[in-house]
């Protein structure tokens, strides 16, 4: 070889060296044992791997791809001794998260035509699929509806739940939206075209309970001229609430329990057990942690229903959802009362925006049909707005982002100067201030403190 | 305590989130007393998490893995220690004498003091 080719040669090498290291796909060769023999920046950037740990190494170890055990591009590339273009795949980076990527792939020859490994480029689809996602971005699923970032973690994982055969545990206050979120897993299970029950466990004493859930024979007990199917036997290839669980007596818990792990019940009356595949939900509205802590719940019936726990957060932490919820609810009510309002006005906005809402979604929906039945324009005022959210001392509500935030402050720290009795410095841990922080807002925001100091309250 | 490892060709397998077979392994006193193959092919965390909570398994050895499997192993009371590469027989060697932290066993890109954040691990120090 004269000195010109050789020139030539190590030209051609720089080059294709810099147009590789230049370039925004990232770039990995492979040998016969399926080693990297380079890497190049893109590569380096995309999969958060430095060059000099990669070389080397198994490249299904450096690209973590979900292809790399089952269907691997490269592989059938030197296989089948063709390329292939543009597989949709992921891989997974050090730090857990899963990138997007199309992968191509060619074989790696040299001057002679020999085959001496093989070549894979890869595009990192992150922002295409984060637009995408943004486009296809969903506030709403069933019945439910929220910006709420808690609320949207449920519904991204919700499809999951929904699929799955795990009982599920919803907690959330009353009027949280519990039954609402069970029915739309329901909705998206396989489940879906069987029968979706709800029942309320504490409505009912023992006796009627069981008789309800499990169905009797005639001749049960006085009274039972026929046999009645029960709960179970309705909800049979579909989809059991059981609503208010922490309410059932610890009688009934036990045998609920065995239903439970058995899979099999017996209606009252009968000696033979029934099958039942069906898919239970469980709901509370209090804590049944703390319930088990008490005593007052089984540990073993807890641990049977809490397989995945989903927890409904309280209106006045999602308040975003205020006018959109508001909004769903008139928009119902104007199809159902044949009206056509329009919508709320800024100023009943506003107080709803700061009212605590202790009844939660169910006590808004209640306001909006109060206001609906009042109201005498095309939008929803002040006036029409039950008196227990309007302030009685006839103060304008806030109109403002500001003094609506000031108003939900001052709120907020009476509330806890109440419970505290008026002890600052309890009332500042109760709110995770420090009582500096609480001394100088409550005299900003003006609220009226009793001339006794609370330390020494303790007594009454 | 039953040790489940995750094993393609004969190695980790590089994504625990598609592996297919789940090498279980049981140890008493630091021996080995069973050991047996688990084909796995659910897909989705939650379920992926039922088939190992199903089979009693207590520690996970696996390669990378996703955040969303983590937190549903994490639930079960599954403990993970993620990000391993290497022959199986050498990596079940190494967790048996306490070396698996060593470099060697680490995949490409990943830090030792990364594996804290998991709740995965044996007690002396992952």
């Amino acid at each position: 070889m004269n000195s010109g080719t050789k020139m030539e040669k190590s030209f051609n090498q720089d080059v294709t060296r810099v147009i590789l290291e230049s370039i925004s796909d990232g770039v990995f060769t492979v040998d016969h044992q399926w080693r990297i023999t380079s890497f190049n920046r893109a590569a380096e950037k995309i999969t958060g791997i430095p060059r000099q740990e990669a070389i080397g190494k198994q490249c299904c170890e450096v690209f973590r791809s979900n292809m790399c055990e089952t269907d691997c591009a490269l592989r059938r590339t030197m296989r089948e001794g063709k390329p292939f273009i543009d597989s949709s795949t992921y891989i997974v980076n050090a730090d857990q998260e899963r990138i997007p990527v199309i992968v191509s792939t060619a074989l790696l020859k040299d001057k002679k035509g020999k085959v001496i490994g093989g070549v894979e480029t890869f595009r990192d689809m992150t922002l295409v699929e984060a637009l995408r996602r943004e486009l296809d971005a969903r506030h709403q699923i069933g019945d439910l509806i929220s910006h709420n970032r808690k609320m949207q973690e449920l519904f991204a994982i919700l499809p999951q739940i929904a699929e799955s055969e795990s009982t599920i545990l919803i907690e959330g206050e009353t009027g949280t939206g519990k039954e609402v979120l069970a029915r739309t897993i329901h909705n998206a299970s396989p489940r879906r075209d069987r029968a979706f029950v709800a029942v309320n466990c504490a409505a009912l004493p023992d006796t009627l309970l069981e008789s309800e859930l499990f169905g009797y024979k005639k001749g049960a007990f006085t009274g039972a001229m026929r046999d009645k199917p029960g709960r179970f036997a309705a909800a049979e290839g579909g989809t059991l609430l059981l609503d208010e669980i922490g309410g059932i007596s610890a009688a009934f818990q036990v045998r609920l329990l065995r239903v439970l792990q058995e899979s099999t019940y017996t209606p009252l009356g009968s000696n033979t057990a029934k099958n039942a595949d069906i898919r239970v939900i469980a709901a509370s509205n209090q804590n049944l942690e703390k319930l088990v802590d008490k005593g007052v719940f089984r540990q073993d019936l807890f641990y049977r229903i809490n397989v995945m726990k989903l927890c409904l957060p309280p209106l006045r932490e999602r308040r975003e959802d205020i006018p959109i919820l508001a909004e769903q609810f008139i928009h119902h009510l104007n199809h159902t009362r044949n009206k056509q309002i329009k919508g709320i006005s800024q100023e009943a906005l506003n107080l709803l925006l700061t009212y605590d809402y202790p009844g939660n979604i169910r006590e808004l929906e209640n306001i909006i049909e109060h206001a609906f039945v009042l109201c005498k324009k095309n939008e929803i005022d002040i006036a029409s707005l039950p008196d227990n959210i309007v302030p009685s001392s006839g103060q304008s509500p806030p109109t403002s982002i500001k003094h609506s935030l000031q108003s939900v402050e001052a709120q907020t720290i009476l509330k806890a100067l109440k419970r505290n009795r008026y002890n600052r410095l309890k009332t500042a841990q109760d709110l995770g201030i420090h009582k500096s922080t609480l001394f100088r807002k409550i005299k900003k925001l003006g609220i009226p403190l009793p001339q006794q100091d609370g330390r020494f309250n303790h007594t009454s | 305590m039953k040790l489940g490892i995750t094993v393609w060709n004969n190695r980790i397998s590089p994504l625990f989130d598609v592996a297919q077979t789940l090498k279980i392994v049981q140890i008493e006193n630091n021996k080995i007393t069973n050991s047996k193959d688990l084909s796995i092919t659910p897909q989705h965390p939650l379920k992926r998490a039922d088939v190992l909570a199903k089979a009693g398994i207590d520690v996970l050895i696996c390669g990378a893995i996703s955040a969303p499997f983590t937190q549903m192993l994490s639930s079960r009371n599954i403990k993970v220690i993620p990000f391993i590469a290497g022959e199986f027989e050498q990596v079940l060697h190494a967790y048996l004498h306490n070396t698996l932290d060593r470099a060697g066993f680490n995949m490409p890109g990943f830090r030792r003091q990364q594996r804290r954040r998991f709740r995965g691990g044996r007690r002396n120090g992952y």
